[in-house]
């Protein structure tokens, strides 16, 4: 696959799973909010800071939020910081793996040279011009930003699935794993398209791999059926 | 095998590792004996949804329950004492031997444009003005001024410790600035370093032309090892970072930076502790201008000695914990 979204992750036990990447408008409004919490944290530190007397202590912390807060969320909540946990994402390393501490340091010192003069144009350059939207930070960390495993799009209204009035078909030879896939997503979402869309949308497809007359008459219908046999759902 | 049938016969396990996975690191812990198992279970089952071609979404759930089960399983966290203090007896000075080239080149344009300025600022007084503000001139005087009031009243604890957490801010912070300014081919990393050089050499020469140098020196011979040792360093890593971009001897420029992060992160690590060493030095011990001259200048020269002794041998032959 050749999409930037996509990442693919092999694992010690020789399985190929995928990572999908955030994009770069996700990270962004994830790293807004979390400037906020930052400058709201520093604010209230100010304000108690001219309340009492201890102020050494308050710097240290306000030291610690600038260069640190990342890290600690890393750390803590395994390579989710607040700003990312709105949005389900979260950093890795770029195998899949849960993000090191090590990585976590050096990919949050680089963001004063992702944002150099907070303009941002290195970072969000580097992110538009490479694969997987890494910025300096990432690419230096091996990290990748992505959605989370719990992020479940769930469509209510596809719910369940389609139904075929037709016996099951004998897939036509030549029809290759994506063109199979293709074949089921479109079965899935046929319920949202109705009738006419759904065959204004195949005709084109069937009229390619069919020879039967028939059933270049209802596309959709013939799809169904394929679908059907594909998956082996006992025809009803 | 037919998508139904397979579904069929493995939705029971999924659903129960979907369960399990609901109460997440408690989850996996209670089940911990099994959980391998689990997981192996389940990566066969994704490999045989991709190889089947079955429906994307069931290939998105499995591969969803791989990822998470994945994350938990290689995602233990053990913090031992053993790797810190590996690192300061032999990852943290290996690390600068290693790079001695650069070692070499950051000291030069360093102590080079300090002593420069400092031998023109000493020679041309007037010259000062041309660096500094007048009224930074002003605060740096009245900092070492032997007649000022505040100069022999001891600070007390609050005091150092406010002093403390400026130093840690301010250093630091421009440590961390120099490393990642190295990204940008390395001119962010000379900048910064040629930067404070100056800033040192032209405070250096004008304190010495008003006399102050007494007190200044016995000042920063305290910490000056720490902190300037460990701005160098910094910036040294920095440059690692920007020129393994330019400089890449045959690899994809990605995997070069790779490599150089990996080797310049216990750089700027250590340089990071070297300055909170250097800051509670300075904090508690540089400014007690009530105590003997010599001793001062005698633990400062000791420091600096200590320092150039720890990383010629440091880690040369390697201690195990």
């Amino acid at each position: 696959m050749l999409n930037d979204t996509r990442s693919r992750a092999i694992t010690p036990e020789g399985v190929i799973y995928e990572l999908s990447t955030a994009g770069l408008v996700v990270r962004g409004c994830a790293y807004l909010i979390d400037s906020i919490i930052q400058t709201g944290l520093s604010f209230t530190l100010i304000i108690l800071l001219n309340l009492f007397s201890s102020q050494w202590l308050f710097a240290l912390i306000l030291f610690l939020i600038t260069w640190f807060y990342h890290v600690l969320f890393d750390f803590l909540l395994n390579g989710q910081s607040p700003g990312k946990r709105v949005f389900s994402l979260r950093v890795v390393m770029s195998d899949g793996s849960p993000v090191s501490l090590g990585a976590s340091f050096l990919r949050n010192l680089l963001r004063f040279a992702d944002n150099f003069l907070s303009l941002n144009v290195i970072g969000v350059g580097v992110m538009l011009g490479s694969r997987g939207f890494k910025r300096l930070g990432d690419w230096s960390a091996d990290t990748l930003v992505v959605y989370d495993a719990k992020r479940r799009y769930i469509n209510k209204r596809l719910k369940g699935t389609w139904s075929t009035n037709s016996s099951n078909m004998v897939l036509p030879i030549g029809v290759n794993y994506e063109e199979k896939q293709t074949i089921l997503k479109f079965c899935r979402r046929y319920p949202l398209l109705g009738p006419e869309r759904g065959d204004e949308i195949c005709s084109g497809f069937v009229d390619c791999i069919s020879r039967n007359e028939e059933d270049k008459k209802n596309p959709a219908q013939y799809l169904l059926s394929l679908g059907t046999s594909i998956i082996g759902a006992a025809s009803s | 095998m037919k998508q139904e049938t397979f579904v069929r016969l493995r939705s029971k396990n999924w659903n129960f590792l979907e369960k399990l996975l609901l109460d997440k690191r408690k989850g996996v812990r209670k089940s911990s004996a099994d959980f391998p198992d689990y997981y192996r279970e389940i990566t066969q089952d994704l490999n045989i949804a991709k190889a089947e071609a079955y429906e994307p979404d069931l290939v998105d759930r499995l591969n969803r329950l791989v990822l998470e089960c994945h994350q938990y399983l290689y995602g233990v966290r053990k913090f031992s004492v053993k790797p810190l203090l590996s690192f300061w007896s032999n990852v943290f000075p290996a690390a600068v031997r290693s790079e001695l080239l650069l070692v070499i080149i950051c000291h030069l344009l360093f102590y080079g444009s300090s002593f420069f300025v400092g031998f023109f600022v000493a020679q041309n007084p007037e010259s000062i003005f041309q660096f500094l503000s007048e009224s930074r001139v002003d605060q740096i005087e009245e900092m070492y001024n032997p007649s000022a009031e505040h100069y022999l009243k001891p600070r007390n604890i609050t005091g150092d410790a406010e002093m403390f957490s400026f130093y840690i801010y301010n250093n630091i912070s421009i440590a961390f600035r120099t490393f990642a300014g190295g990204l940008l081919a390395g001119f962010g990393s000379i900048l910064f370093l040629c930067y404070n050089g100056i800033f040192l050499g032209a405070v250096s020469g004008h304190l010495i032309n008003s006399g102050f140098s007494r007190p200044f020196f016995s000042f920063v011979i305290g910490h000056s090892s720490f902190e300037l040792t460990a701005i160098i360093f910094s910036a040294m890593a920095g440059l690692k970072l920007g020129w393994s971009l330019l400089w890449t001897s045959g690899l994809k420029r990605a995997d070069s930076l790779k490599k150089a992060a990996r080797k310049a992160l216990p750089l700027i690590s250590g340089s990071a502790l070297m300055l909170l060493i250097a800051a509670v030095i300075e904090a508690f011990w540089s400014s007690r201008h009530g105590f003997p001259f010599a001793l001062r200048i005698g633990t400062g020269v000791g420091v600096w000695f200590f320092l150039i002794v720890y990383f010629v041998l440091a880690g040369r032959k390697k201690i195990d914990f």
